[in-house]
């Protein structure tokens, strides 16, 4: 689906190119957008809204890049817009005090359970991602993409418009951060 | 005991390798593609005509505002040297 036969294909409106565009990269993006969106409605939405854009924006593709790579970071954009809602939403959805804010902020609540784990990671995978979630949104996409995906640091880089050394920073900080959540989870929960 | 807790931070860390991937629902494979059906694309190219059009309705607008600037400008100067030469017309009258 990468040659540019099948691009220009796509860009003259092809019906027969976009559908073969769909049977490549359905998976790939609706499994980008659950595991950050962790909630499988929100993933169906967004990824309808992803191939909406790539359909209407075709033709601002250059090439300079891999069309998936391109296809990626319209996904992740979206994904971002999807977080910046939510926390509007959650902002203004409710009133409680500043005192109860911060317990609340810091504690782990586990709530998401992947399909696609293996069960007997089920509980610790469902504590992971809870903390996953609690991570700053540009360390959460980078380490989302390469330990869930199995993106290579280069295509992340390209895709998060940064350089390569930039998304090693953000998968070692986002580790860091994790470690310190579970640790301080363990101490809460588990012991 | 603080083993125990490395050992249990580290094996949640890793709780995801073997992580599989979701299929995509037939409904909403179909719902993908039919987004082109759905989509009205909408030609983007304004044809010349309108162009040349929206600029001789600009160069219309300016040409009147500076018809309509020096007009107000002229008859202004004739109202100032009309009102200087009754001004001092009693003088010419004493004369």
């Amino acid at each position: 689906m990468e040659s540019q036969e099948e691009i220009n294909a796509l860009k003259q409106g092809s019906q027969l190119a976009f559908n073969q565009l769909i049977d490549t990269f359905s998976s790939k993006v609706y499994n980008l957008s659950f595991n950050l969106l962790q909630n499988q409605e929100d993933a169906e939405d967004v990824t309808q809204e992803i191939f909406t854009t790539v359909f209407t924006s075709i033709h601002q593709f250059k090439g300079d890049s891999k069309l998936s790579t391109w296809i990626y970071r319209i996904a992740v954009n979206k994904c971002k817009e999807h977080f910046r809602k939510k926390s509007r939403k959650k902002r203004f959805g409710f009133t409680i005090s500043i005192e109860q804010n911060d317990n609340a902020e810091n504690l782990l609540k586990p709530h998401f359970e992947h399909p696609g784990i293996v069960l007997e990671n089920k509980e610790r995978a469902s504590i992971l991602f809870a903390a996953i979630e609690q991570l700053p949104e540009n360390q959460k996409l980078a380490f989302s993409m390469h330990k869930l995906e199995g993106i290579p640091y280069e295509e992340i880089a390209v895709i998060l418009e940064t350089s390569l050394s930039s998304v090693e920073s953000l998968i070692f900080r986002a580790r860091q951060n994790l470690k310190q959540k579970l640790a301080r989870y363990y101490d809460e929960n588990e012991r | 005991m603080e083993t125990k807790k490395d050992n249990w931070v580290n094996a949640t860390l890793e709780s995801t390798e073997g992580l599989r991937p979701l299929g995509v629902s037939e409904q909403l494979k179909s719902s993908l593609k039919s987004i082109p059906s759905e989509i009205t694309v909408f030609d983007k190219t304004i044809p010349l005509s309108a162009v040349w059009l929206a600029a001789a309705s600009i160069a219309l607008l300016i040409t009147v505002n500076v018809v309509a600037v020096r007009t107000v400008k002229k008859s202004k100067t004739q109202q100032e040297t009309t009102i200087y030469s009754d001004y001092f017309s009693y003088l010419e009258q004493d004369l």
